[in-house]
C-alpha cells in the first residue's frame, strides 16, 4: 500500500518491487494454457 | 522482502543508492534469491501488472495489524489491490523540492502509464485496456495527482485535514 513518507539523502534512488507468488503446487499449465490462449485470442497479437 | 496486503504478493526494497549499476546489482541477487528460495517452495514469482485470471474474491488478506485495518476499512477493494507494480524513490534536498518536482513530473504521468502498461486481462477477460490495473488503484482516495499543494509546509497542511475522513486512516 502506497504513501509513506521517509526521509533520505538528495540524489539517491531505491525501488519498490509488487511482485506475484504464483502457486506452482496445484497449478494447472494446460488450463492456464487455455484461458491464457482464449484471452489472447480474442484480443490479438499486438502490433509492432 | 515483506509481505504486501495479500498473500498472492510480495514487496521487494532495495537499499537506497547513488549509482544505477549498483542498484541494478543488487536487484539481480535479489530477484534470483527468491526466484531460488520461491522454487523450493512450490512458489513461483512474477511481475506484471495483474493476474490474468485470479479471482479477486480467492485472495487472502496477509494478517498483519495495519493490512486487516486497511480490511475492514476498504472491504473488497483491498482484495482487488492484487496489483503489481514498480517505485522508484528518489531523494531530493528538500521537501519543497519534491512538491516541485511532482508537479514538473507530472506531465509525464500518461507517458510512464504507457511505457508500464501490462496488464489488459483481468479475471480471464479481456478489458480492452492495456493497463487495468490503474482502475484497482484509482479507487483508493490517495491515488491519482498530488493536490495544487506549491510547498511541502502546504502539502502537509492538506495532509492534516485528511484524519477527518475515513479513508485516511489507512
Amino acid at each position: 500500500m502506497p504513501l509513506e513518507f521517509k526521509t533520505s539523502d538528495p540524489l539517491t534512488v531505491g525501488v519498490e518491487l509488487e511482485l506475484m507468488v504464483l502457486n506452482t503446487c496445484d497449478h494447472d499449465p494446460p488450463a492456464a494454457r487455455r484461458t491464457c490462449s482464449r484471452a489472447w485470442g480474442r484480443r490479438g497479437c499486438p502490433a509492432r | 522482502m515483506k509481505p504486501e496486503i495479500t498473500e498472492s504478493m510480495i514487496e521487494v526494497n532495495s537499499t537506497v543508492h547513488t549509482r544505477f549499476d549498483r542498484l541494478r546489482d543488487e536487484l539481480v541477487r535479489t530477484r534470483d534469491g527468491i526466484v531460488d528460495a520461491a522454487g523450493k517452495l512450490n512458489l513461483a514469482v512474477a511481475g506484471g501488472g495483474s493476474h490474468p485470471f485470479h479471482k479477486w474474491s480467492e485472495r487472502r488478506i496477509f494478517a498483519t495489524e495495519r493490512f486487516l485495518q486497511v480490511s475492514a476499512l476498504y472491504g473488497y477493494l483491498a482484495k482487488q489491490f492484487t496489483v503489481f507494480g514498480q517505485h522508484i524513490h528518489i531523494g531530493v534536498g528538500t521537501g519543497d523540492d519534491a512538491i516541485y518536482l511532482t508537479h514538473r513530473m507530472a506531465r509525464y504521468i500518461p507517458h510512464f502509464i504507457a511505457l508500464s502498461a501490462s496488464s489488459p486481462f483481468y479475471q480471464g477477460e479481456d478489458t480492452s485496456f492495456e493497463t487495468s490495473r490503474l482502475h484497482a488503484v484509482s479507487a483508493f482516495p490517495f491515488a491519482g495527482h498530488l493536490p495544487e499543494v506549491g510547498s511541502w509546509g502546504s502539502s502537509t497542511a492538506t495532509s492534516t485535514r485528511w484524519p477527518a475522513t475515513a479513508s485516511s486512516r489507512a
